[in-house]
């Protein structure tokens, strides 16, 4: 594949795909360092939901489409899916008010089980339209998969930085992992 | 929790270098740690009546 020529519509599927997963993870780092709304447990875990979906489509564009990638995609995006439910049903209380901020007037919670769904869906539409190479080393290509471990490493950094090593607290408040390592240092 | 942003991670760099079968094996374990997460921190009762 020539580093210039775009790839076929189900490679260029799996880019746009790809660049969505990565929009989403961009506006939760923008939500918690503009807001200041700290990811709880189960919203870090709905992240991973996404992570583990995105590693699908960077398989996809680095070495080529296989079932098994999709199957993996729809397992994981099951997966994400149980954690935003759960947290949409620890909220669905009439006079409970969510946790954190909303979008659109949703809790990214709800957003992200809407994301899910969708992921779902884009995954059929890509099984279902005849597969002429996804493999691509455009600059596009290349970009967005740069970008997505990017976001990755990010990932890594934020989540120890509010947790630490251990567990996450329920209500994370503070960078719990900073105080932590702080402490350490000064002992 | 950040293990399996830690091992999606390098699961990532494997894919980048075109190692799909390491890659799979470290997003599949991310996923393991992943789930057991998911049942640490989903052990309340739901307020909710099914």
């Amino acid at each position: 594949m020539s580093k210039l020529t775009l790839p076929s519509l189900s490679g260029l599927g799996n880019i746009v795909i790809l660049g969505v997963i990565n929009l989403v993870l961009t506006l939760a780092f923008l939500d918690q360092f503009i807001n200041h709304d700290l990811p709880c447990p189960l919203c870090i875990l709905q992240r991973m939901g996404f992570i583990l979906i995105g590693l699908m489509f960077l398989l996809n564009i680095r070495s080529g489409a296989q079932p098994a990638h999709y199957g993996f995609a729809i397992l994981f995006a099951i997966l994400g899916l149980s954690v935003s439910l759960r947290q949409i049903l620890l909220h669905v209380a009439p006079d409970d008010l969510g946790y954190g901020d909303t979008f659109f007037r949703l809790h990214f919670y709800t957003w992200a089980f809407v994301g899910f769904v969708s992921l779902m869906i884009s995954i059929a539409i890509l099984l279902i339209i005849p597969d002429r190479g996804t493999r691509s080393r455009h600059w596009f290509a290349q970009f967005i998969c740069l970008w997505f471990i990017l976001l990755l490493v990010g990932n890594v950094i934020s989540t120890l930085s509010i947790c630490g090593l251990g567990a996450c607290a329920d209500n994370p408040l503070h960078y719990d992992g900073i105080t932590q390592l702080r402490q350490w240092l000064t002992k | 929790m950040f293990l399996p942003f830690v091992i999606a991670l390098l699961a990532a760099i494997f894919i980048w270098f075109e190692k799909r079968i390491l890659g799979l094996l470290f997003a599949f374990a991310s996923a393991v740690i992943t789930v057991a997460w998911f049942l640490h921190h989903a052990s309340d009762k739901l307020n909710i009546s099914l």
